[in-house]
């Protein structure tokens, strides 16, 4: 079995990396046509390249029953030199992209979703975008304290659609597709975003996510409730606190429910 | 010497689906929070507590929003033994003194960034709940310790301008 793999964008820097990329970019042997783009580095690189295809198993979660229709990469973009994918059961194939939205958009190029006989509600709707989303969240890097095109949409949604979203929102970091970086990262951000329509649902889906069995889910749970600020989620903490397993988050935990004491404390002396 | 690198801790458990084998180290989720520039590896050398804080409370202050601050220190003496070159160079951050304290660990390959990744997973793990990195950041802001003018983001400056 041949396993398929996008790699990053490759800049013109003359590194053993950047040497190793190319010629896993390179394909086929095609070693004069090689070497001569080897000796000259492209001007523009796409950020992705698919470099093999060779089993469409390994792409089972890409699958579709519509004929596989690739465009053919930009001309004159000397490299990569375009790569010969063989398929189970078409002609061999050629893609550049750049990124695997695009990749997903292209590998069913030419069909249009089937149509449902029923219509489609906003609540299925927004289960799609928000599937979407969350999928191709995959290939970005989450840091504390970044907005990301992750965080950007996913507050997008939550301004647009209110209270309403979060249920689907919930059923997304749940879906066992999920990632559960991502899962982290919306979690994360459901906690960390100013909207008050919105505040008690989202405190709710934080405080249901502190029973994971997923540490870094709790984890991520926890900081979204700190960054929250409410004592309403005082109980679940101390439920959180007597239930978990791992030494440094019940002492986060712990450290989050005595600064929501104090702000309880402090808003009962201010009234 | 011992060095601190920004983490995410959650990153650093034992992953569950892995079939962890006792003498395993970290978890290789643990690498996206060794990104390597150009095979290099930025991080802070920390002589005690008070530097640790506040090099981590500079390097809240790069940030685009005031967020919690997870960070390892752990121990350089064995880096050279292992190829790992450790220079000097100066950090982007908006406190003067902390960008003194930067260096970056090179001549990083694959093997090599593994058995760092090792390192840092056996050293200390320390978690600064948002509640202090916010104290602690308004309180460098009003002290001068941060250029407000080095700091990048729009929104963090604001924040702090506003609450200093």
């Amino acid at each position: 079995m041949k396993i398929l793999r996008t790699i990053s964008a490759l800049d013109d820097m003359d590194t053993p990396q950047s040497r190793w990329l190319r010629s896993v970019g390179q394909g086929p042997p095609d070693k004069a046509a090689s070497t001569a783009q080897q000796q000259k580095p492209p001007s523009v690189s796409p950020s992705a390249v698919i470099v093999e295809i060779d089993d469409a198993l390994v792409a089972s979660d890409l699958r579709t029953t519509s004929p596989l229709h690739l465009a053919e990469p930009p001309k004159g973009q000397g490299w990569p030199k375009p790569y010969t994918a063989t398929l189970p059961d078409s002609a061999a194939q050629v893609l550049v992209v750049e990124t695997m939205t695009e990749f997903v958009r292209r590998w069913n190029c030419g069909t249009d979703p089937p149509k449902s006989a029923k219509p489609v509600s906003g609540q299925e709707m927004l289960a799609d975008v928000l599937r979407e989303l969350f999928h191709s969240a995959n290939d970005e890097v989450f840091e504390d304290g970044m907005t990301s095109r992750f965080s950007d949409a996913l507050r997008g949604i939550v301004r647009e659609h209110g209270v309403e979203a979060i249920g689907p929102i919930g059923t997304a970091i749940r879906a066992a597709d999920t990632s559960v970086k991502v899962a982290e990262e919306a979690l994360r951000q459901i906690g960390c975003m100013n909207d008050r329509k919105t505040h008690g649902a989202r405190l709710s889906l934080l405080v249901r996510s502190l029973a994971s069995p997923d540490i870094r889910i709790r984890d991520a749970a926890s900081i979204g409730i700190e960054a929250m600020e409410d004592p309403a989620a005082i109980p679940a903490l101390k439920r959180a606190i007597e239930n978990e397993p791992t030494g440094w988050l019940r002492q986060y935990l712990t450290d989050v429910m005595n600064q929501l004491l104090k702000t309880r404390y402090e808003v009962l002396e201010e009234s | 010497m011992k060095f601190l690198r920004k983490v995410r801790r959650g990153k650093w458990v034992t992953h569950p689906v892995v079939d962890w084998p006792e003498d395993s180290g970290p978890n290789c989720d643990a690498l996206d929070d060794m990104q390597t520039e150009e095979c290099r590896l930025s991080v802070y050398a920390t002589a005690d507590v008070a530097d640790r804080k506040r090099v981590a409370v500079a390097l809240a202050a790069t940030r685009e929003e005031i967020s919690l601050m997870d960070y390892a220190v752990f121990d350089g003496s064995s880096l050279k033994s292992l190829g790992i070159t450790i220079r000097q160079t100066k950090g982007d951050t908006p406190d003067r003194d902390v960008n003194e304290l930067h260096y970056d660990l090179g001549n990083l390959t694959v093997k090599r960034l593994a058995q760092l990744t090792e390192i840092v997973s056996t050293g200390e793990h320390r978690r600064i709940s948002r509640q202090d990195v916010k104290a602690a950041l308004y309180e460098a802001a009003r002290d001068g310790q941060l250029n407000m003018a080095w700091i990048k983001s729009p929104k963090m400056r604001e924040d702090l301008w506003s609450n200093t």
